[in-house]
């Protein structure tokens, strides 16, 4: 894959208007642009619309940054800025539409002659169209210095930005974030909250179990005390038939017995039907349903089943009251029809008070205490004759019977238990109250040995145990995958870093053939074999081939756009770079000084065999008067506010006046 | 006839570093697959860690292939 920088153009920015063409042939570029630029001119402006041109980075621009970047002259409503690019030799281009209204900026990109209107850059490009490395390609020329600088970072940034191992540490972050996502609104989170909803669900599950079992022994012993208790009563009965004179009377008291038991089971049905009926029971509830029933409308009718019995009856000869339906009777009837209907609603109105209507009528129920006296009147009696049989029963026992006495001991026994083991299991099989279900709901429980409430307190303790389970379950795996990604990074770097290295001497036993430099490895950055041995110039040369060296891993091949590459040192030095760059990258695009001229431009024509061109840019302005006055008369282009000049003649002429004595080393 | 690369936009030592990551976790081989496909899908642009149900849905593809066991588990 190859990229190449073909030109640009910018329009309304804080920099001058400006159009760059670095392929003015048509051709392919240049090996070596060089851009004559005073300070002034706007070369961050110009530097950050690239990044941002092929990063796309600008739609999340804030309107500050926006309005950082408009015209100073002002007036300017819009701007735009255009980049050209070649991606293996096919042309691409990048626009920004900055609209400083909104302070928005918004993206074009044109590829392979299709248009489209926003930031889409081709697939196979789009990887390395990020801030981390753009920042490769577009750079101020201390960086390549900064790789071999042991106080900074710079390598190992550049070989994260290449490989983007920092998409790991990215990943990571998002992996960890959807974790505090997923549990922002879990109580617990760690194992000891999880030992203590289990220990709860074990509790509980363990109580239920020995509620259901005391509640299988019971059943089980009251099928054995019917069956006991039945067996007795039959037993009771034969020896009570033995005796002749006692038979009647055992016979006669078994048959009231019976009917006794009929009496009460009637006597309980009629007095529950009576409490089914509050208005029955307590005259208050009378009271407010006959309040109720006055302030319904009177005299009403629903008007969709009722209009047409009007209708019908103002037709009629004789009216329903049997007196003869006159001509006026028939208006009246016609005219008064309305008074007498209402909405639909009324028809259900009615039918409350027919009902209310109906139990006024049958007065407070004075029957509802009498039934409730009928009942206990039928259980006193019931229980005398209980009582008769036991004293029959005595009665034998007396006349020497001991095995009726030990059957109705047992018979007593049997039954107080049979009463004690049903109140336990009445406790254990009931049904919760909408109270207790609530309390269970919120673990509120008291205590008690009710079955059902267990099993909702199991539910909700069963819940919880899930809910914490599957946040531990998602806190390992989270923990599981970012130990994963840290150790393939890890893995990553040092492989990476191996092949870098090896490739990297391999390429310098040729750039800086006899000068014995060779990398030994690079932490967070570059380290030499013989770093005392290595020049300023050199160690440049070493970071631009170590960008390159990473580059062309997958053989790629990418431009560097580079600020002030050599301002930084002396002649000297200046021409050692400036014969090593072209050797190591396809295309260098430096934006230079004049003072950075001397060693520096010589050596790169020589280097690059003038494969080189030379522009010259400022503001057009009164303060450039004297580099307006020297303009040749060809190779100029003039825009609203700047200046672009092509060719070395006006290149090596022109002088910016700028103090650089604090820059020179 | 040669598989198809799954990772095109990976540098193969990254893929490489991933697999053996996965590896030395003790977890199934199978969890770099859908590390690797999500890997790949930001690297071309294909995604974006801020679309949440985009990252939601690699990570749970993720999750299926990682062990649901962890300490004091008796699922």
């Amino acid at each position: 894959m190859k990229l190449e920088f073909r030109g640009w153009k910018s329009r309304g920015l804080r920099s001058p208007d400006m159009e760059i063409d670095l392929c003015p042939d048509g051709r392919t570029a240049p090996r070596v642009t060089l851009i004559q630029m005073p300070n002034g001119t706007g070369k961050t402006t110009t530097k950050t619309c690239m990044q941002a041109a092929l990063t796309g980075e600008a739609m999340q621009w804030s309107e500050e940054q926006v309005a950082a970047l408009a015209s100073s002259t002002g007036g300017l409503q819009s701007g735009e800025f255009e980049l050209r690019l070649g991606f293996d030799d096919r042309p691409l281009t990048f626009t920004m539409n900055f609209d400083f209204l909104t302070n928005t900026v918004s993206y074009g990109t044109t590829f392979n002659r299709g248009r489209n209107d926003k930031y889409a850059p081709p697939p196979a490009l789009r990887r390395f169209l990020n801030p981390h490395f753009t920042r490769l390609l577009v750079f101020d020329g201390e960086l390549p210095g900064a790789l071999l600088d042991s106080t900074k970072t710079d390598a190992q940034e550049a070989m994260d930005a290449f490989f983007q191992l920092y998409l790991l540490d990215d990943l990571s972050a998002a992996v960890g974030d959807m974790w505090h996502e997923a549990t922002k609104n879990v109580t617990a989170k760690q194992q000891k909250g999880e030992a203590r909803r289990r220990n709860e669900v074990v509790q509980i599950s363990n109580k239920l179990e020995g509620l259901q079992r005391v509640e299988q022994k019971i059943h089980k012993r009251l099928v054995v005390l019917d069956a006991s208790l039945a067996s007795i009563r039959e037993e009771i009965g034969a020896r009570l038939d033995l005796t002749e004179q006692l038979r009647g009377d055992k016979e006669e008291l078994v048959g009231e017995l019976g009917q006794a038991d009929l009496r009460l089971e009637r006597a309980q049905q009629s007095l529950l039907a009576g409490i089914r009926e509050p208005a029955l029971l307590n005259s208050t509830f009378l009271l407010e349903l006959v309040e109720l029933r006055d302030n319904l409308e009177r005299l009403k009718l629903p008007e969709t089943t009722s209009r047409q019995f009007f209708e019908e009856l103002a037709e009629e000869d004789v009216c329903i009251c049997d007196r003869e339906m006159t001509p006026a009777a028939r208006s009246a009837v016609e005219a008064r029809a309305e008074t007498f209907l209402a909405h639909d609603v009324v028809g259900k109105l009615n039918v409350l008070k027919h009902a209310v209507k109906v139990i006024v009528e049958r007065e407070v129920d004075s029957t509802l205490e009498g039934r409730a006296q009928e009942v206990r009147e039928t259980i006193h009696a019931r229980d005398g004759l209980k009582s008769a049989q036991e004293a029959l029963i005595a009665t034998l026992a007396a006349q020497g019977d001991v095995r009726l006495g030990e059957l109705q001991a047992e018979q007593i026994k049997q039954k107080k238990e049979q009463m004690g083991l049903a109140v336990t299991r009445d406790e254990l099989v009931r049904k919760p109250t909408t109270e207790e279900r609530e309390r269970a709901r919120k673990g509120q429980l008291g205590d008690h040995d009710c079955i059902a409430l267990c099993e909702l307190s199991l539910k909700r303790a069963k819940h919880n145990l899930a809910e914490i389970s599957d946040t531990l379950r998602l806190k390992h795996q989270t923990e599981t995958l970012q130990a994963i990604l840290a150790r393939a990074k890890e893995l990553a770097r040092e492989r990476l870093t191996e092949h870098v290295i090896e490739e990297m001497n391999t390429n310098l036993d040729v750039l800086l053939a006899g000068h014995n430099i060779r990398v030994a490895g690079v932490g967070s950055s570059l380290l030499l074999d013989q770093q005392a041995g290595a020049s300023l110039g050199q160690t440049l040369a070493l970071g631009y081939s170590f960008l390159t060296t990473l580059f062309g891993r997958g053989q790629h091949e990418f431009p560097f756009i580079v600020d002030a590459p050599v301002t930084a040192l002396d002649t000297r030095v200046s021409r050692e770079v400036g014969r090593l760059i072209p050797k190591v990258c396809h295309q260098f695009v430096a934006f230079i000084l004049d003072r950075e001229r001397p060693g520096f431009v010589d050596s790169l024509a020589h280097s690059s065999n003038n494969d080189i061109q030379y522009l010259t840019a400022f503001e057009d302005s009164p303060r450039n008067k004297e580099l307006i006055d020297l303009l040749p008369e060809a190779g100029v282009v003039r825009t609203r506010n700047g200046i672009v000049v092509a060719g070395l003649d006006y290149f090596n002429k022109v002088d910016f006046h700028e103090d650089n004595s604090s820059n020179s080393i | 006839m040669a598989a198809r690369n799954l990772t095109p936009n990976l540098d193969p030592l990254l893929v490489e570093a991933i697999r053996e990551a996965v590896a030395e976790s003790g977890e199934s081989e199978k969890v770099a697959v859908p590390v690797l496909a999500w890997l790949n899908e930001l690297s071309r642009g294909g995604t974006e860690l801020s679309n949440k149900a985009e990252r939601k849905r690699h990570f749970d593809l993720i999750k299926r292939k990682l062990s649901r066991r962890y300490d004091g588990d008796d699922a």
